[in-house]
């Protein structure tokens, strides 16, 4: 996802904001250099940025607008394209296999999140690296066994090596 | 003295210290030799576990590690074309075309030697230079060390991303995320939402694990190349001509390891960069530089040397001003603040046997490297057969794990999705990711200088220029900020009456 200068530099100047006017309402302390200081300082900092991001966004824009009228073939380099446009989506977009590949990377995190507590650990990290193989063209003959095999010697790192209290949830009875 | 560097020797030469330095040699080859995998991201991985580990193995586990990734990325871009580390690109179309040739013995053997040799180099002026500079450092006070940190910052920025206006944004971004939670002067909770797991700040741990792990693991979802093929050649004696080389280069081997060493301590400019400016000046200055490009070794031998040595070279600021010379210098600052080694000139009189056992470990991992690098260069082409689609979800399981285990809690798991999401559309768009990691390690102390030193001043932002060496500093770090700007101006207005 390739987002232009211009409205990169209004989602950070938006975010100088917000930032300053939270800073301006935490409480002062007693002291003349007070929470509030520092993180406005960096709201003007941003918002500095911000400006010169939208400024040269813009300039971006009209450059190749003004360009393409002329040569329109000569500018189908990367960046040029990306100053051509407010928004470009990237080009794995189109491949459904791609973007599934890509979801499912946060989709696993946000499964260990919420399964790991009553599954136990053993049992989503067998799912989640099953999934995951399979989706990155691994045959299942490979596989099931590579995912048990690593689901295993990963819990013995952090569970016997390093005393981390892993979840058993379900395998709770078989706890070893 | 004597008794301390006795001590030092002690503490590193115990069983389970070794242990954890071959461990993490071993693991550091094998990232640095998988495309996609890189130096800094094995020192991210290795966090979660050196977490649980005592100051001196935590440390010697990094070090190795890297020395190790820096290295063995040379062998897939000599015998695949694909650097394995960003550190290696300088010179793999070199090292290539060597392999090409039938020379890719010699390519290897340059830089497992001389990545050895700038190793060692680096690491003598860091046993050299540190405990002279915090010497001097001993005289600083918060003054100095806000413009410092500044300068650092600064340095960081305008050296290490080709677009300084998005290294800003992304510095600005991680010293916010720095503010969060009460560790400020005041001790006034910011930004929690009212979540208690926020009151003590955004955990360390998982977002380096986030930023510089798991974007990665994104990168390669949507990267569509699952497997690799490497390049038939049959690799032998890779020390053999060795001797030769270093006769007949002495000069490059000096200049790559110096010039390695300084890129390396400057702030912000890491091994990647030294490679670069090294193969560079190689070129430029050899007396044959029509050969470079074809599979000449001169070039390897001299920014070979450079990667490795400024490697140690980024210790420099990280051990005696707690200001990191690179992304790895970074997280380990991370790590010793963890593992109450702060930084700065004290830790020379506060820790002295650590300090030493620190050297000792840099010279051992260099050394180590010379039998494991030949073992790894052997192994590699079982190495680079390991299929990626089995690797990368295994780091992202290792990822999770690791960030849980900090603190066991999903939260830090949440954490580490925020940060690897945000990073990856922040490298989409150009914004570089380095100077948020730096600005989330040193932005509680540039506020403390900052606010100390306000209230000693009483208000007088006069007093910032007042002492000599706060003065310099300042004077310096406003030119750097404003040169460009200026420089801009003038060329505007000849253009103008042009």
């Amino acid at each position: 996802m390739k987002i232009n200068d211009a409205l990169s530099g209004l989602v950070v100047a938006l975010f100088a904001v917000v930032l300053w006017i939270a800073s301006s309402r935490l409480p002062a302390m007693g002291q003349d250099i007070g929470p509030n200081v520092f993180p406005q300082a960096l709201a003007v900092g941003l918002l500095i940025c911000a400006v010169l991001l939208v400024l040269r966004g813009l300039r971006g824009l009209r450059k190749t607008k003004a360009r393409s009228a002329h040569v329109s073939t000569f500018s189908t380099t990367d960046a040029a394209d990306q100053d051509a446009h407010w928004f470009t989506l990237p080009e794995w977009i189109g491949n459904s296999h791609a973007v599934l590949a890509f979801l499912l990377v946060p989709a696993s995190l946000l499964f260990y999140i919420w399964v790991s507590e009553p599954l136990g650990f053993l049992p989503t990290a067998f799912v989640l690296l099953l999934v995951l193989f399979v989706t990155f063209r691994t045959r299942l003959l490979t596989a099931v066994p590579t995912a048990l095999a690593c689901a295993l010697i990963i819990h013995t790192i952090f569970y016997k090596l390093l005393k981390v209290p892993l979840p058993w949830g379900i395998l709770t009875p078989l706890a070893w | 003295m004597f008794a301390n560097i006795y001590a030092a020797f002690g503490m590193v030469f115990d069983p389970y210290v070794l242990a954890v330095i071959l461990g993490s040699s071993i693991f550091g080859l094998f990232m640095g030799a998988v495309p996609g995998l890189s130096a800094t991201m094995a020192v991210a991985l290795l966090v979660p576990v050196t977490f649980f580990m005592p100051p001196v193995p935590a440390i010697a586990a990094m070090v190795s590690a890297t020395a190790m990734a820096i290295f063995s990325g040379d062998i897939p871009g000599c015998l695949l074309r694909i650097p394995g580390t960003p550190s290696s690109a300088a010179y793999t179309d070199e090292a290539y075309a060597m392999t090409m040739k039938g020379q890719g013995e010699i390519a290897l053997g340059a830089s497992l030697v001389f990545s050895v040799i700038g190793g060692l180099f680096g690491t003598f002026v860091l046993i050299l230079a540190a405990p002279a500079l915090a010497e001097l450092a001993l005289k600083f006070s918060s003054f100095e060390y806000f413009w410092l940190v500044l300068l650092g910052l600064t340095c960081a920025i305008f050296i290490a991303s080709d677009n300084p206006l998005k290294g800003f944004v992304s510095l600005f971004l991680g010293m916010f995320i720095a503010s969060i939670g009460m560790g400020n002067p005041a001790g006034a909770p910011r930004f929690t939402f009212d979540q208690p797991d926020l009151l003590g700040g955004v955990s360390l741990v998982p977002l380096m694990v986030g930023m510089f792990a798991m974007s990665e693991v994104l990168r390669f979802a949507v990267s569509r190349d699952f497997s690799m093929k490497v390049a038939e050649s049959r690799v032998g004696n890779v020390f053999k001509g060795m001797w030769g080389l270093m006769i007949k280069y002495p000069k490059s081997v000096l200049r790559g390891s110096v010039l390695g060493t300084l890129v390396g301590a400057l702030p912000g400019a890491g091994a990647d960069i030294a490679a670069w400016m090294s193969y560079a000046m190689s070129k430029k200055l050899s007396k044959e530089p029509e050969k470079f490009g074809t599979g000449h070794p001169e070039g390897i031998v001299e920014s070979g040397a450079a990667n490795n040595s400024a490697l140690a070279g980024a210790w420099i600021p990280a051990l005696v001003f707690g200001i990191p010379g690179d992304s790895i210098t970074a997280i380990v600052i991370g790590v010793l603040y963890m593992k109450n080694l702060n930084p700065g000139p004290m830790i020379f009189v506060e820790n002295p046997v650590s300090m030493y056992a620190i050297f000792i470990v840099f010279i051992l991992a260099n050394l180590l490297m010379l039998p494991l690098g030949f073992w790894c260069i052997k192994m590699a082409k079982r190495i680079l057969s390991i299929p990626r689609g089995i690797l990368m979800p295994l780091i992202l399981l290792f990822c999770i794990v690791g960030s849980y285990a900090t603190n066991n809690s999903v939260t830090d798991v949440g954490i580490m999705l925020v940060f690897g999401l945000l990073a990856y559309v922040m490298e989409e768009n150009g914004f570089p990711v380095a100077p948020a990691v730096l600005g989330v390690v040193l932005g509680g102390m540039l506020e403390e200088h900052f606010v100390t030193s306000m209230i000693k001043a009483d208000g007088q932002f006069l007093a910032f220029f007042e002492r000599p060496i706060a003065g310099t500093l300042g004077v310096i770090t406003l030119l750097l900020w404003l040169l460009p700007l200026a420089l801009k101006l003038v060329r505007r207005k000849t253009l103008a009456t042009a």
